[in-house]
């Protein structure tokens, strides 16, 4: 059962920030509460106070608002959100489909980005692509605004660069470039994937001249694996093409090696086979959209 | 929007209406809307809340337990553990209708992870909660065996060192047997000379096959509530068989029948996961200690560690003609049965029984044993030990067919056992027609064309003896105005027992449908029934139905010729002709009893005798086919098209025998495709709860055609018989079947998650 808790349901920012003053620290954010509820259900955590945030109005919207047109989701933003969303259809198209297929309706229409990043439970669709996106998270403490990496933010599995009274407010997307193309891939049999592939692509005079691969469920955090996105350096971007597919080859090689982790989707050496599959897909995938924006 | 479509067969004569028409169900605007009520929604006066610890070990012994802090919580009225139910004398702590292994609470010992060891009774459902984590215990950790072979083994731990006494319920006698300490029970089908042959066979196939330990998944997780009065018993409780739970708790509390009272409001699932007793008498014990009303109820992650489905491993071996008439089978069942014997041992009877299949087959050589492990106690579950022996018999009759260049569905026509042939000795001949069947499907699936690549069509079929003791008695009352009300203790368990029985009333009585109405399932209120399982409702209940609806008629027959000293009665539809005047049951009725008041009764019963004499009173056939695509980079497996035949004899609402069948089959992907309780070696759980442990949901749903088979051949009413498991049964091994068709690999162990797929596919490229 959840256990007792105190609810504050703060109207603003600043009115979210004085509930967290008025508990000694004994107290968690939630927007949707579809992982922390789990857990606390659980018996895995309690806290004295939740503080919700669906009320306030500062973590809400999704605009293209930032530096050169860059995409700006609100902290307690929906998967369900962000799948209907025009702009990210037209600016991120692989992020539409992968909230498409986040877990299950119920999370989707419940759960957030911001909590999804917060919560950094190792199987993170989003947290994948986005580090492959190089995108980055804003949070906000009484003492100011910070902006970090993805792959600063997510520390451990379950662990993330926030202090505890901080806030996730928005996740920055940079626009893509010319050339460019984003796509995002997973094998997934139950609720969470059981490996995914992010990975960015750009595409200069017919060849691959720039990449970038993470790796998701595959490891114990969602991480970028350069050497894996090395290989793809040089190649023609076709995937008909010889040195595509040697690029590839060598690429799932290098994905080989990954210290993965088994569990109830699968062995690591099924899951670092998974990995392979899904690259070859996700690489395909960006090169298509690389192909659109050239 | 996935495509359905629906095929009807009919070969029966017309039935009277409302028979063979798909009333909407009774109950479905209530449940959509919210409005119906089960055992969950049920209150008293004064009712208070209990809740359960349990055991972290999955095999331990108790040193001690201290419940010191938990009762000193505010709210608490009670923490009871099995030393207060045994000094009580008034209890007796152990129960179960086939063997009473099962204690209310541990015993001084822990069997699986997740049993119960205290009960805590407060004002509310959080305080007992938290006071439950308040008990401390001290285990003794013992060693642990999780799987079958493991328990059979030499060093094994006993997990049951006094042999448990047998239950109530008659019919274990000869399959209580133990060879070794942790065999719970041995199921023997054994004719003909197995020796002679497989000694000539042109072609013997030899295999083993795993079956996973499953779960059901009833959306309404177990639950129930017991409240003490003036000497007497009342629990409702979400359940199949209250007539069974009342019997087996009466002996739990030494209580006459009539003190002893059970009601099962709409039932949110059962799956035979409901079927006979799981915490009644735990809920009516607290309240007994308590001494208030208690209301327990379980979560799903609970409900899990109450009750799941066998898992088995079988070794089979048949020998085959050269033109593929089958000569033999030998198998070995080994069912994992979990911690305590449950529904188990009759699970065990029946897979023995079913593993032969539908066919012609001079000698079977079958044993069963259900086998104890520390692990969450396996009990009846919807297909009743089937599936665990058709995927291993099908496969083999589609591995003989590759093997000897004869189509699949060719093999099993020349095998199959005709309309009135009995499979074995001493039972009633089938009541189905395979063959038929058969064409069926081959027809809907389009079987003589070249599917897609990566593409292919699998069948396979099965045959239950149903196991329904033909036990039911039921009261139709007919009243002054010429409405009826029934009483009969079939549950409402989602199969729409509540739109069919009224159809029957209505039919029998030849009066509207809106002038019936049913009252289910409370002991102490309605006619007897054995049990709401094994597809038996439709076809037994149906049949004392009809029979009070005679008896009722009967009377009035007499009453007309008596009151209007009538010449000449002649049936007619909603009364009779009495000398020319047609006369309605209700005005018979006033007449009668000389005013506007009064009622007939009438009562209605079946046994073994007649038509319900020879055993099984029907039979349940399955025939399934599918197509499936592979792909073979994730070894993923989708079912593009499923066919099922629901061969019952009548549908009396064709649309729920479709949802019947449906449901069945894709209750049936589950354990083919996603479900399976994973236990590690040291007896930990490891997904005992609905987000890991995968149950299929409306998207994995496939292009249907579900085809209704009437022919008017079943022993109910109108030739109807049993439905709603047999499109279950051959579920995982037309996959199979179609799997090795689409990626020549041949899948021996369920559920054929991506990996064993993957790990086939490299070991036949390794093998070419």
């Amino acid at each position: 059962m959840i256990p007792r808790f105190a609810l504050a349901r703060p109207a603003s920012l600043a009115a979210a920030f004085d509930a967290w003053d008025a508990t000694d620290g004994d107290a968690s954010w939630y927007a949707g509460g579809t992982e922390i509820l789990q857990v606390m259900k659980m018996g895995l955590a309690r806290f004295g106070t939740m503080i919700d945030l669906k009320r306030v109005p500062e973590l809400r919207g999704i605009s293209l608002a930032g530096g050169d047109g860059e995409l700006v989701i609100g902290g307690s933003v929906t998967h369900r959100e962000i799948e209907v969303n025009q702009d990210v259809a037209r600016e991120l198209p692989g992020l539409v489909a992968l909230e498409a297929h986040v877990a299950n309706i119920r999370v989707r229409n419940q759960g957030t980005l911001g909590g999804n990043l917060c919560f950094a439970e190792p199987h993170s669709d989003p947290a994948t692509f986005l580090l492959a996106c190089d995108a980055r998270v804003r949070l906000q403490g009484r003492g100011g605004t910070r902006e970090v990496a993805i792959d600063q933010f997510i520390t451990g599995p379950l662990e993330t660069a926030r202090e505890a009274d901080e806030l996730l407010t928005a996740v920055i997307v940079p626009s893509a470039r010319s050339g460019e193309g984003r796509a995002y891939e997973k094998a997934k049999f139950r609720e969470r994937p059981a490996v995914s592939v992010g990975i960015r692509l750009r595409v200069q005079a017919g060849v691959i001249a720039e990449a970038h691969v993470s790796v998701g469920s595959l490891t114990d955090i969602p991480m970028l694996v350069p050497d894996v996105a090395a290989a793809f350096l040089g190649a023609q971007a076709d995937v008909a093409a010889g040195t595509f597919g040697e690029a590839l080859a060598k690429a799932r090689t290098r994905l080989g090696h990954l210290d993965a982790i088994g569990d109830l989707d699968g062995s690591p050496d099924f899951k670092r086979h998974l990995a392979g599959v899904m690259l070859g897909r996700a690489a395909s995938a960006a090169l298509s959209e690389a192909a659109a924006r050239a | 929007m996935t495509r359905v479509e629906t095929r009807r067969v009919t070969t029966r004569p017309t039935p009277p209406s409302p028979i063979g028409e798909s009333v909407p169900r009774r109950d479905g605007v209530a449940k959509v809307t919210g409005a119906a009520r089960y055992a969950t929604d049920m209150t008293v006066p004064g009712m208070a809340w209990a809740k359960v610890l349990r055991s972290p070990y999955p095999h331990a012994r108790i040193r001690s337990i201290d419940t010191s802090a938990a009762k000193a919580l505010p709210g608490v009225i009670a923490v009871v553990t099995a030393e207060d139910l045994k000094a009580r004398g008034d209890i007796n702590l152990y129960y179960g209708h086939a063997l009473t292994d099962h204690p209310i609470l541990a015993d001084g010992v822990v069997r699986y992870s997740g049993e119960a060891v205290a009960g805590v009774v407060a004002e509310d459902e959080l305080t007992a909660y938290e006071a439950a984590q308040a008990i401390l215990v001290d285990y003794e950790p013992l060693t642990v065996v999780v799987d079958v072979e493991g328990a059979l083994g030499s060093g094994a731990p006993i997990i049951h060192e006094k042999e448990a006494k047998q239950g109530f319920h008659r019919g274990f006698d000869e399959d209580i047997q133990r060879d070794h300490p942790n065999v719970c029970s041995t199921a023997v089908q054994k004719f003909g000379d197995i020796d002679a042959a497989f000694v000539g066979a042109h072609l013997v196939l030899e295999g083993e096959y795993r079956y996973p330990n499953s779960y059901a998944y009833a959306m309404e997780p177990y639950n129930s509530m017991a409240e003490w009065r003036h000497g007497g018993l009342t629990v409702w409780t979400s359940c199949q068989h209250p007539f069974m739970v009342r019997d087996d708790v009466s002996h739990v509390f030494n209580l006459a029948l009539a003190n002893m009272r059970v009601i099962a409001p709409y039932v949110g699932g059962g799956y035979g996961s409901k079927s006979y007793t799981k915490i009644e008498p735990l809920t009516a014990a607290l309240a007994l200690v308590a001494g208030r009303p208690v209301k327990l109820v379980l979560s799903i992650d609970e409900s899990i560690l109450t009750t799941r489905g066998d898992g088995a491993r079988v070794r089979i071996k048949t020998a085959f003609e050269a033109d593929g008439r089958i000569r033999g089978r030998q198998a070995e069942i080994l069912l994992n049965t979990g911690a305590y014997a449950e529904n188990s041992p009759l699970v065990a009877r029946k897979s023995a029984n079913r593993i032969s299949g539908p066919y012609r087959i001079p000698a079977l050589d079958i044993t069963c044993r259900a086998i104890y492990t520390n692990t969450a106690p396996a009990s009846s579950f919807r297909g009743f030990g089937a599936p665990q022996g058709v995927l291993p018999g099908e496969s083999q009759i589609d591995e003989a067919a590759e093997r000897l260049g004869i189509d699949p569905i060719e093999i099993r026509r020349r095998n199959v056992v005709a309309p009135g042939e009995a499979p074995w000795p001493k039972v009633r001949g089938l009541d189905a027609d395979l063959q038929a069947d058969l064409s069926l499907v081959a027809e809907a699936l389009d079987w003589a064309s070249t599917p897609q690549p990566s593409h292919a069509r699998g069948i396979a079929i099965s045959a239950s003896d149903a196991g329904s003791e033909p036990v039911s008695t039921a009261l139709i009352r007919i009243h002054v105005d010429g409405s009826a009300t029934a009483t009969i203790g079939t549950s409402e368990i989602g199969q729409g027992s509540a739109t069919v029985m009224a159809q029957i009333v209505a039919a029998e009585l030849g009066i509207a449908l809106d002038k019936v109405s049913l009252l289910q399932s409370d002991t102490a209120a309605v006619a007897y029934d054995r049990s709401t399982g094994a597809s038996r409702s439709t076809t037994i209940v149906g049949l004392a139905l009809q029979d009070a609806a005679r008896d009722a008629r009967e009377q009035m027959r007499e009453w007309a010729g008596e009151v209007w000293s009538a010449e000449s009665i002649e049936e007619a539809r909603g009364g009779f002709v009495v000398d020319g005047v047609h006369r309605g049951w209700g005005e018979i009725v006033g007449a009668y009893f000389a005013g506007d008041f009064g009622e007939v009764v009438g009562r209605g019963r079946v046994r073994k005798v007649g038509a319900t004499k020879q055993m099984p009173p029907f039979w349940e056939v399955g025939c399934v086919g599918v197509e499936v695509h592979v792909d073979e980079e994730t070894g993923q497996i989708r079912v593009d098209k499923l066919v099922t035949v629901g061969d019952v004899g009548c549908a009396i609402n064709p649309q729920l025998v479709e949802s019947q069948d449906l449901g069945a089959a894709i209750m049936g992907f589950g354990m083919a495709l996603t479900e399976e309780l994973i236990y590690t070696n040291e007896g930990t759980l490891l997904n005992g709860n609905i987000v890991e442990y995968r149950v299929p949901r409306a998207s994995d749903m496939p292009e249907y055609i579900g085809i209704i088979a009437e022919r008017g051949d079943g022993v109910g009413i109108y030739g109807a018989k049993g439905g709603g498991e047999g499109s279950l049964n051959p579920v995982a091994a037309a996959i199979a079947n179609a799997v090795r068709r689409a990626a020549g690999i041949r899948l021996r162990e369920a559920p054929f998650t991506p990996e064993r797929v993957w790990q086939a596919i490299q070991e036949r490229d390794a093998a070419k």
